[in-house]
């Protein structure tokens, strides 16, 4: 189980800096899909260890169903629906997000093995690969230039952020509360991309296709 | 108490879903001042005991800060929404708008409201967090492109400050399990912080320094201030004033409260370093972003940055200077609700905002301009309002604690914005204009009958602040500073 444990965790750590090195706005929305199974994966693992497994099904469930399924499918249908461009538009260009990802995972799992030592992480190693996504996610986000890009950097920070809540914590009471408020936050930025539609009109740098 | 306190005004708000425009507007103001009442009931009741009052199971308790910094948000909503019931449109096709803002603003006043009174730190992010999607609405209101790229922004900055801060609350909750075991009271503020010389210091400084990125966003503190004057200058004027006066104290208070816990940790001195530099940056910067400025809104927006950062840098310091912080974020909430609701008034007669442009509003209407000068002069820090004590307080703690480099820079930098405010607003009064605009006149006696009540009671701040209460705020300083 801890083998299949660390696996997930590097492979999460990895669709981050996918997405951070993608040319190609479609494929990064794939990318965090995954990453949600993955998430939901870990969810599961830890569920059995934790003091109140079921709040953790509940979490995996919303992950995969949710981040998973209901968000992709959301944006990949405002990428065809509103025709948007599927390259993406570097604020940042991809060397340099690299570096910067590069830097920042050393630093996140240095930190984490300050704070907790050995032994004593619950969920080994998910601390540091949660706030290393943490800083990838961020620098997508503030590195792109269109906001579709943008909001696949936070959903990615948002997905280490839950992955670091369990690496702390094994899940904190309100956990799942938690969860759906960032669903929430993440519904309503997907309905302003829509509203940019309606309005017909489209932010800087989101010009209509060629 | 309590929970009345929190439900009133989303029970205003499902209210206002059934009643037509202008009465929803009314019952959103008359929803706002009852909220306030009530707020400053429970703040004497709290304050002059000194005993905290819990409800529903522990998840909201009333403390000295969290019912001071109720009274701040209650009061920069009540004068919003009462100064800014003209702004609105009630019949024909914008009366449906009039009452989404009554039903928004009325929602977000209970967010806020549910933030600052938790207990519970899950329950205040979530309550931030609805608090963030309801202020996104309220900012790209106008719908045009302005406004949504501007709700956007403040939207997705706020976003990754919200998930840095959930973070930061992770990280606490690790140090409570440690000293409190699983469960509930691991997440409690009060808990945690009885529990605050057990709790791994260590982790503490990680939480801090995540809290203050993350809430340093939603504050608008420098370097993270960029959807303020974006926000500000989109949103309608009632709802700058309420985001503005109000919605940035609320993550402050979040701030606060981590970096309580980190001082119980032991960790006062990290804290107190942390807020005084994060509040001298945001005040320098300002003086140095606001002057390239020109529509007048923008430039409040920055002075926003300014006093939210010398708030920052007064909770910091001393307990005597987190006195002068509190009156501070008081007299500012509500003076920068009623500025920017006068604002707006201001912007329709002139037909803009921007100082370099457009008639002068002396010119047009002289009651609001003599209205719309005092009102700047006292968000300004004028004598004898509620901000002259209060930057006094704090710059008197200065000096005396021997920080006489801050204090230098502090006060030029307010003084130097000062005179960049003072200069936009005399050309808006008094510019000279051959441009004619077709009269655009609103009810004067609307706006006088709450900017002179607003602009006594800051006065009375100001001059002759009850010595009980002024103890009763040091006392609250006492507790909670590091």
């Amino acid at each position: 189980m801890d083998r299949l444990l660390s696996h997930a965790l590097i492979l999460l750590v990895a669709i981050a800096i996918y997405v951070l090195a993608s040319r190609q706005l479609v494929r990064s929305i794939r990318a965090f899909a995954v990453q949600s199974y993955v998430l939901a994966a870990v969810a599961l693992i830890a569920a059995p260890k934790s003091e109140h497994p079921h709040h953790l099904w509940l979490l995996a469930a919303l992950t995969a169903g949710v981040k998973g399924v209901a968000v992709p499918l959301a944006l990949l249908g405002a990428v065809r629906r509103l025709k948007i461009r599927h390259d993406i538009e570097f604020i940042v260009n991809i060397p340099s997000s690299l570096v910067m990802a590069a830097i920042g995972t050393l630093g996140a799992f240095q930190i984490a093995s300050r704070t907790f030592g050995t032994g004593e992480e619950q969920l080994k190693g998910a601390l540091g690969a949660g706030m290393a996504t943490i800083l990838v996610g961020l620098v997508v986000m503030l590195g792109r230039r269109k906001i579709i890009t943008q909001i696949v950097g936070l959903l990615i920070m948002e997905n280490g952020v839950i992955l670091a809540t369990l690496g702390l914590t094994l899940g904190m009471p309100l956990i799942v509360e938690i969860g759906v408020a960032l669903d929430v936050l993440v519904a309503v930025q997907i309905l302003a991309i829509f509203a940019y539609r309606i309005s017909n009109e489209l932010p800087r740098g989101e010009g209509p296709p060629p | 108490m309590i929970l009345v306190l929190v439900l009133l005004p989303a029970a205003c708000a499902v209210l206002c879903l059934a009643l037509p425009a202008r009465w929803a507007l009314a019952a959103h103001g008359t929803g706002a001042v009852a909220t306030l009442v009530l707020a400053a009931t429970l703040a004497r009741q709290v304050l002059s005991s000194g005993l905290a009052t819990a409800a529903a199971d522990g998840t909201f308790r009333a403390d000295g800060l969290g019912v001071t910094f109720a009274v701040v948000v209650a009061a920069a909503a009540a004068v919003a929404a009462l100064s800014g019931m003209g702004s609105f449109e009630t019949q024909g096709e914008a009366a449906p708008l009039a009452r989404r803002y009554a039903v928004l603003a009325s929602a977000l006043l209970s967010a806020l409201l549910a933030t600052v009174l938790a207990d519970n730190l899950g329950v205040m992010w979530i309550s931030m967090e609805l608090a963030a999607v309801l202020g996104a609405f309220l900012v790209g209101f106008r719908r045009d492109r302005g406004a949504l790229e501007a709700a956007f922004k403040y939207m997705i900055l706020g976003s990754a400050g919200l998930v840095l801060g959930l973070l930061a609350m992770s990280f606490v909750y690790k140090a409570g399990i440690q000293a409190l075991g699983h469960g509930d009271s691991a997440l409690s503020f009060q808990a945690l912080k009885k529990a605050g010389p057990s709790l791994a210091p260590g982790t503490l400084r990680i939480a801090l320094a995540l809290a203050a990125a993350g809430y340093g966003v939603k504050i608008g503190l420098f370097p993270l201030h960029t959807w303020k004057p974006d926000a500000y200058a989109a949103a309608p004027a009632p709802v700058a004033g309420l985001l503005a006066g109000g919605a940035v104290a609320v993550p402050l208070c979040a701030l606060l409260r981590f970096g309580a816990l980190a001082s119980a940790a032991g960790e006062g001195q990290l804290t107190s370093r942390l807020l005084v530099g994060a509040g001298v940056v945001s005040v320098l910067a300002a003086m140095i972003l606001v002057v390239r400025e020109t529509d007048l809104r923008r430039i409040l927006a920055f002075t926003s940055v300014e006093h939210m950062g010398f708030a920052a840098m007064a909770f910091g310091l001393d307990p005597m200077a987190m006195r002068g912080g509190l009156l501070h974020l008081l007299a500012n909430g509500t003076l920068k609700a009623l500025a920017f609701s006068l604002l707006g008034y201001v912007a329709r007669e002139r037909g803009t905002s921007d100082t370099q442009r457009g008639p002068g509003l002396f010119g047009r209407s002289v009651g609001l301009s003599a209205m719309f000068l005092v009102t700047m002069a006292a968000a300004l820090g004028f004598p004898p309002f509620g901000l002259f004590a209060s930057e006094l307080t704090v710059l008197r703690a200065l000096y005396a604690g021997g920080h006489v480099a801050i204090g230098l820079v502090v006060t030029l930098s307010l003084a130097a914005v000062f005179g960049v405010v003072a200069t936009g607003v005399l050309r808006v009064v008094f510019a000279r204009s051959d441009e004619s605009l077709p009269g655009a006149r609103g009810s004067l006696a609307d706006t006088a009958a709450v900017a002179v009540p607003t602009l006594a009671a800051m006065a009375w701040v100001g001059v002759a602040m009850p010595p009980g209460l002024w103890n009763q705020l040091l006392a609250v300083a006492r507790e909670f500073a590091p």
